[in-house]
């Protein structure tokens, strides 16, 4: 991939995201237990990993971050999306890369969307001094798994037609 | 679907069972006592006891971080009001079991029930 080449790939992926993560604010939220979402910015965090380098990724998941805090956020919910978002990346990437034939692509994203919701959940109990609202997490769980798959499926057709450009890597 | 991705998925479905029966285990216990526990920043806000026949009451708090409006009744405890941008405290419905929190995230406000005094549970196994 040429340097003008992944620059405007990175570009796109994190305009699909943040478009991805609007459409979801506007999504009303499906579960009883508070905080629980989709996760629909995940699908290019995962196409990420398994199209670019980790310090794209990283920096894809970075910018996405910064400019939905600037589009829909506030200041809390920007620590929020950070600890979820370098947390459950950095769990992905390990496991990528250690589980390598043994995990799929929706292995790798239902670890995500797990570890997005513990990461979150941690700095909540932080903010707040109380370790209490970790009675959250177990519903929070079962529907980071529910998301996980999903974004996991949406992410393996979104490659399948990803691999048709040319300069694209999927690995 | 491949060995890993069953493996993790079975093995997050089965902690977060075994946790959630735990946490809802140890909110069923019955207390002599019940108190709600208002915390602002981390710091205790009010403590008020809840009784069956105890008389309605709405309690706002305000801080620098924003307004938040709580109702207890019959020991029953809900977030009326809040004016952050997501309400999700408010959208989380009644609480009235021990162990159980209504959370602001953004104004820092955690409403807790505690029990004190012996548990039925424990007269039981004695």
């Amino acid at each position: 991939m040429k340097k003008t080449q992944k620059m405007l790939f990175i570009s796109i992926l994190v305009a699909q995201a943040l478009v991805l993560y609007i459409v979801e604010t506007m999504i009303p939220v499906p579960f009883i237990t508070p905080g629980a979402k989709l996760g629909l910015a995940n699908i290019i965090t995962v196409v990420s990993l398994y199209s670019l380098s980790i310090a794209d990724t990283f920096l894809v998941v970075i910018l996405r971050i910064i400019l939905s805090t600037l589009l829909v956020g506030s200041l809390s919910s920007f620590f929020f999306s950070l600890s979820g978002g370098i947390l459950s990346l950095l769990v992905m990437f390990i496991l990528k890369k250690f589980g390598k034939e043994n995990v799929s692509i929706i292995g790798v994203s239902v670890m995500g969307s797990v570890f997005h919701n513990i990461g979150q959940i941690l700095v909540a109990s932080i903010t707040v001094q109380n370790i209490r609202i970790i009675a959250y997490l177990p519903v929070l769980m079962i529907a980071g798994i529910g998301t996980g798959i999903f974004v996991g499926i949406t992410s393996k057709f979104l490659l399948a037609h990803l691999k048709k450009l040319q300069f694209t890597k999927i690995n | 679907m491949k060995k890993f991705d069953i493996i993790i998925i079975i093995s997050f479905l089965l902690i977060s069972i075994v946790s959630a029966a735990w946490f809802m285990f140890s909110s069923n216990k019955k207390y002599e006592n019940t108190y709600a526990e208002i915390y602002v920043e981390g710091v205790l806000y009010k403590r008020i006891p809840l009784t069956e026949n105890m008389e309605e009451m709405t309690i706002p708090i305000e801080t620098k971080l924003g307004k938040n409006v709580i109702h207890i009744s019959n020991g029953k405890i809900n977030m009326v009001d809040a004016d952050c941008h997501d309400r999700v405290c408010v959208k989380s419905g009644t609480i009235d079991k021990v162990g159980e929190t209504i959370v602001c995230l953004p104004h820092k406000v955690v409403v807790e029930i505690k029990g004190e005094g012996k548990s039925e549970t424990d007269d039981l196994a004695y």
